[in-house]
């Protein structure tokens, strides 16, 4: 990990132990007390050692950051800070602090700086202690870079180090809870699990391999990855879908957002987020998920893993606009359109006026496929509560 | 800390039962207070007992007249810090107590302390050491324990140190009123917000975000919910404690060298010292009274001294011409005074009517060239303790050496002394003598001046009857030759040593009034101390015709191993007689030994008729003698260069023997080459150089390691650089298999396009030819993608290698990339469609 730059400071403490000492020389020599320069000499010596040793405790310690992958806005994330000491002899009274910042929130998020101390790293062995942050927005996240410190032994001068580690996060959407009406009205009939394939088979053809998540088969495993990547590896396929679910959101606010404005996008965004992810969990689909914006982004696929995680990941950094095309959002959908499909629109103006211009600016074909709901509407709180 | 800093106080005013005091009350708030929570004293008891100590302090500086301040103080601040000590104990308290402790002890310094303060300073060195790992310690653990992260990038601990201004004006107010104390004042009580405790967040935000209204933005903040904290009792082990012990010896030796090195401005300032009254005093700093060198001598005043071992000098004795150290059989009598007249029980010294003092002047300050000196001469280094007279001691005749303008010999009185300006305090001086011989004090001297011997043969014979037949007894008894008068004198000394009837004893006995003490020492009472034997043997020697005088001064055979001195206390104070030999009556051989002074005046002859007590040592003996000798050097050396230490000594300790190396140094390598020895063969220019070879080479040696290391530590970072670059950017020739897929995605990251999870290679690459080719001004790209994709899943998932044909084509392919990535780059979207 390649330090960013060293410094040495004299600490609160520090400054006060100085100047006393400077008293004491100043007096002892002023006024010729032989036992008071002695003793003046001795409390010379911890600021000098202090210097020294402060720096000489960062030297060979290594500091780590584990995080995990991904987590939805809500959660508690653990974070792990391992302290690697790389030399025979013990370090103590290290201190790490790491910073958190967020790269895209939609509201301005203050920054943390979570503190760890190690009191105590044996030589060759190391120590890992963990800090948890609550992460109640999504959004995109950004670790580091990590400081590690020490004042050690007497707490008078401290040196620091910086390290360049950032680690980004992305933090998707809360993940909410969709009722049986839901499914009722969408997925009438379990799809593509019975008769159509055998289990196991993949069918699609091979375009890539990603981690190995539960569920995937063992015949999938890419043996020679696996082995050397020292992790399981599974081959992807492309898997032909049945039925096609288009979902677009609006992402729109007003002009000048209410709070309760901003409450609204964020729960279609979580909606969003927990159909994706129900969606993703059934075989036999065709997602699109179409994002309002300028231009629209798109993330569609066959539903699984990955097209689950591009789709969170997506909506983790939606951010919402008063400006919105529904005219070009319809000319995409249209264009990817074939066949029976169901599209829905989740929108924080449905049950308004203003969902007005989606019906105006809809096609005429589309009309029986399409529907609109929102945080506005009856049906909404009937189909999700939100997590 | 506590009770070391009340043991140092304590020590300096002699005072045994402070630190068993302060132990005690530390036990018991340590019980108490800390591990039980029984008794806990509230902030305005601390602040009642920060008025009352000011209060107490200044009453009792008023009462007391001349008696050390310090002690009022340290006494104070003791207070104050038991007090402290069961309040509830916070960061502030442990601070305030560690600053107490430390207050204590500077004030201790303002006592006067023997080696033992050092001993207790080193322990509380290293006492202080660990403190302040501890509060350290705790400092950081407080300021990781803080659970909110962010106040502007503060803890909430330390928003909760923020100042106070109200505080800052009570501190102002309390100095004026106070003093400095007031730093030690609660203007509030202690709350746990200082404390930096972990503040748990509200843990039902999920609900609320989207439930509920707030205020804007708050609900949407991270919020550290715990951080884990380590352990502390792995740093409590062996390791620790060795360490910290090392550090401490570390601070002694900086300590060393600061207290060396840090210039003194004129001599010791005594008027800081305090003298202390306990028996812990090594050495109060009382000046040393000298007995027996008045103009007049009672008989007894000598012997008052006898019991006190109080060190009065050190001298060393070294060849004047190689400084070779001389060691010494036997006793050294060191002169002080020499009483010729007695009357009445007391001697006197009376100058003769004939005062050869010019003769005596130019003979005792002789000077000449060191390397010119007869082997013979001894030099005599001494120092001598603060005493309340200027007389000096020496070993008769000595002369003075380097013109020592700061001594002068009183020729009336027949005395070394030292100028008035330097007299109560130590003094270093040194003389040179030739009666060193063969390791003994030659018992015979020269008189380096003509001899008036009627004061030497004053005697009244109607005062002595029984002294006079006494000593008419034993010279008959010993049977010597008239003519023999060095061995008359010797055998009267025998008789009177050696007499069972006669016994040495300290300590004043009643006389007879109606006899002289002499008299009746002889006849009545013959127990005296070694006035009454000198006495008596100098009248007894006039008696019978020969003259004699007493002489008072030191008498030691207290022979420090560590540091090669003799040293006398005040119980080696002694008188014994000197005995006047005519030049014709001393043997011849003794004529020829005798480089400074002739023999033409005759000759001393000392006697001393005081029995001895030296024995054999036993086992014991022995060991208190070594265990003396160590606690002698010991005190001797931090008297002299600690308590004492001043711009002199630092200079002829530091300074001069450095520069005198220095210059020695150099006058050798002059004189080799200027003396004819030096012929220039290889062996005297390597012998000669040598040294200087030695240290340029250690010197090569060093720089190139530390460029060598700067180039090593440069190079690693400019080598992982490389590496880096290597590994991202490729060197144009494919090293690994996908190599060249790798930068074909890095160049497309360039133009902002990145390959989404869900995307096959093969499509990313055709939307991403698709975006480019919709640029103005790019290139069709659509073959070259192809080409790259191609290649990369014939050797990714077909397993095959590429042929160089192919490679070519994929290389043309990238650099047909790479230049139509040259141009301005799109906003960075990861998009994986559009319109």
């Amino acid at each position: 990990m390649r330090p960013l730059y060293f410094r040495r400071m004299l600490c609160r403490e520090g400054t006060y132990y100085t100047l006393m000492v400077i008293g004491v020389f100043l007096w002892a020599v002023t006024f010729g007390a032989n036992l008071l320069v002695l003793v003046a000499g001795l409390l010379t010596g911890p600021l000098l050692l202090n210097l020294w040793l402060s720096k000489r405790t960062l030297k060979g310690i290594e500091v780590s950051r584990h995080l995990v992958g991904t987590v939805t806005a809500g959660q508690a994330i653990p974070v792990d800070i391992q302290v690697d000491n790389r030399n025979k002899r013990s370090r103590w009274v290290v201190a790490v602090q790491d910073r958190m910042r967020g790269e895209w929130t939609g509201q301005p998020v203050k920054e943390l700086r979570p503190r760890l101390f190690f009191a105590s790293v044996p030589g060759g062995q190391h120590r890992r202690l963990t800090y948890r942050i609550m992460m109640p927005q999504r959004g995109r996240y950004r670790f580091g870079p990590l400081r590690i410190s020490s004042r050690f032994p007497f707490g008078l001068i401290s040196a620091r180090r910086w390290l360049h580690d950032e680690t980004a996060l992305t933090v998707y959407p809360r993940l909410g809870h969709l009722s049986s009406a839901w499914q009722r009205r969408y997925f009438p009939v379990p799809q593509g699990t019975t008769g159509s394939r055998r289990a196991g088979r993949a069918p699609g053809d091979f375009y890539a391999v990603r981690q190995w998540q539960p569920g995937d088969s063992s015949r999938w495993v890419h043996w020679r990855r696996s082995v050397r990547q020292g992790q399981l590896i599974v081959r992807q396929f492309e898997q032909p879908s049945d039925k096609r679910f288009i979902l677009v959101v609006d992402l729109w606010q007003p002009e000048r957002p209410e709070w309760e404005d901003l409450q609204r996008v964020e729960l279609i965004v979580s909606f969003a987020a927990t159909v994706v992810s129900d969606l993703c969990h059934r075989p036999g689909f065709h997602l699109r998920l179409t994002l309002t914006g300028s231009p629209p982004q798109t993330i569609q696929g066959s539903t699984n893993a990955a097209v689950q995680s591009a789709a969170l990941d997506r909506l983790a950094v939606a951010s919402a606009t008063h400006q919105v095309d529904e005219g070009a959002v319809w000319e995409s959908v249209a264009e990817e359109f074939s066949g029976p499909s169901e599209i829905v629109v989740v929108s924080p103006r449905a049950g308004t006026l203003l969902a007005k211009n989606w019906s105006d600016t809809a096609p005429a074909h589309l009309a029986t496929y399409w529907q609109i709901i929102g945080p506005l509407e009856r049906r909404f709180s009937e189909y999700f509560k939100a997590g | 800390m506590a009770v070391l800093s009340a043991t140092m106080v304590g020590m300096g005013q002699g005072n045994y039962w402070l630190p068993l005091v302060v132990a005690l009350l530390a036990g018991a708030s340590l019980r108490f207070c800390d591990r039980f929570g029984q008794i806990v004293l509230d902030w305005w008891v601390i602040n009642v007992a920060v008025l009352g100590t000011v209060a107490i302090a200044i009453w009792r500086f008023a009462q007391v007249t001349g008696a050390p301040d310090a002690a009022v103080a340290a006494e104070g601040l003791i207070g104050l810090q038991v007090v402290m000590m069961f309040e509830r104990k916070t960061s502030r308290t442990h601070w305030d107590l560690f600053s107490l402790s430390l207050l204590q002890t500077f004030l201790a310094c303002a006592f006067y302390h023997g080696p033992l303060f050092g001993l207790v300073l080193a322990t509380y060195l290293f006492f202080l050491l660990v403190t302040l790992n501890l509060l350290g310690i705790h400092r950081q653990q407080q300021r990781s324990r803080s659970a909110e992260g962010s106040h502007g990038g503060r803890t909430a601990y330390e928003a909760g140190l923020r100042t106070d201004w109200w505080q800052v004006a009570g501190v102002a107010a309390g100095t004026l009123i106070v003093g400095p104390l007031s730093l030690y004042l609660r203007l509030h009580p202690t709350s746990e917000r200082h404390e930096g405790r972990s503040h748990k967040p509200d843990g039902q935000h999920p609900a609320r975000l989207l439930g509920s209204r707030g205020r804007s933005g708050e609900l949407f903040q991270p919020v550290l919910v715990d951080a884990a904290r380590s352990s502390c009792s792995e740093p409590f082990g062996a390791e620790y404690w060795w360490r910290f012990g090392r550090m401490t010896v570390a601070c002694l030796l900086i300590g060393a060298v600061v207290f060396l090195t840090t210039p003194r401005f004129g001599g010791v300032n005594v008027s800081l010292i305090r003298g202390g009254t306990g028996s812990w005093q090594s050495a109060p700093l009382t000046l040393q009274r000298s007995v027996g060198y008045d103009d007049q001598v009672q008989l007894g005043e000598v012997g008052s001294t006898l019991e006190n071992t109080q060190k009065v000098l050190a001298v060393r004795l070294r060849r004047h011409r190689d400084n070779a150290d001389v060691p010494l059989v036997g006793t050294l009598f060191l002169r002080g005074a020499v009483l010729n007249r007695y009357s009445g029980g007391s001697w006197q010294w009376v100058s003769p009517v004939d005062n050869p003092s010019d003769l005596m002047l130019q003979a005792v300050d002789t000077e000449f060239e060191r390397q010119d000196a007869p082997m013979e001469l001894i030099r005599q280094e001494f120092r001598v303790e603060p005493m309340d007279r200027p007389d000096l001691f020496y070993v008769w005749p000595s002369i003075r050496v380097n013109r020592d303008v700061r001594m002068r010999f009183d020729s009336d009185a027949q005395r070394f002394r030292r100028v008035g300006t330097i007299v109560r305090r130590a003094f270093n001086y040194e003389l040179v003598t030739a009666e060193l011989v063969d390791g003994q004090q030659a018992a015979l001297a020269p008189a380096v001046a003509p001899v008036e011997l009627a004061p030497l043969m004053e005697w009244s014979p109607e005062s002595f009857p029984a002294l006079a037949r006494l000593a008419q007894e034993w010279m008959d008894q010993a049977n010597v030759p008239p003519s023999d008068l060095m061995g008359r004198a010797r055998a009267l000394e025998r008789a009177l040593r050696s007499s069972p009837r006669f016994s040495y004893r300290l300590g004043e006995q009643p006389r007879d009034p109606a006899l002289d003490p002499i008299e009746d020492f002889i006849v009545n009472d013959p127990r005296g101390h070694c006035e009454y034997f000198a006495s008596a043997l100098a009248l007894m020697l006039r008696s019978q015709g020969l003259p004699s005088r007493v002489v008072v001064g030191f008498k030691t055979d207290e022979f420090n191993q560590l540091d090669q001195r003799y040293w006398a206390r005040q119980s080696h104070a002694h008188a014994w007689v000197e005995a006047y030999i005519p030049a014709e009556a001393i043997p011849a051989d003794v004529h020829q030994r005798h480089p400074l002074f002739d023999w033409s005046h005759g000759g001393w002859l000392r006697l001393d008729p005081s029995p001895s007590s030296l024995s054999e040592l036993t086992l014991a003996e022995y060991l208190r003698q070594r265990w003396r000798d160590w606690r002698t050097s010991m005190q001797t050396a931090w008297t002299q260069h600690v308590m004492q230490m001043s711009g002199t000594q630092q200079f002829s300790l530091i300074y001069r023997p450095m520069l005198t190396t220095v210059r020695d140094t150099l006058t050798r390598m002059g004189e080799a080459r200027s003396d004819g020895q030096f012929s220039g063969t290889p062996r005297q220019l390597i012998t000669l150089a040598l040294p200087w070879i030695i240290a340029a080479s250690l010197a090569i040696v060093a720089f190139a390691w530390w460029t060598f290391r700067q180039h090593r530590l440069g190079k690693n970072w400019r080598g992982r650089d490389r590496r880096s670059a290597k590994r991202w950017w490729g060197n144009g020739q494919t090293s690994h298999p996908i190599d060249f897929y790798r930068r074909w995605e890095s160049l497309l990251l360039k133009r902002g396009l990145e390959r989404p999870p869900a995307q096959t290679p093969r499509e990313f690459a055709r939307h991403a030819a698709d975006r480019l080719n919709g640029m103005a001004g790019q290139p069709p790209l659509h073959e070259s993608a192809q080409c790259v994709i191609d290649a990369f899943y014939q050797v990714r998932f077909g397993g095959s290698k590429l042929d160089d044909r192919q490679i070519a084509r994929v290389e043309e392919a990238l650099q047909h990339l790479h230049q139509s990535t040259r141009g301005k780059a799109p906003s960075r979207t990861a998009v994986e469609s559009e319109r």
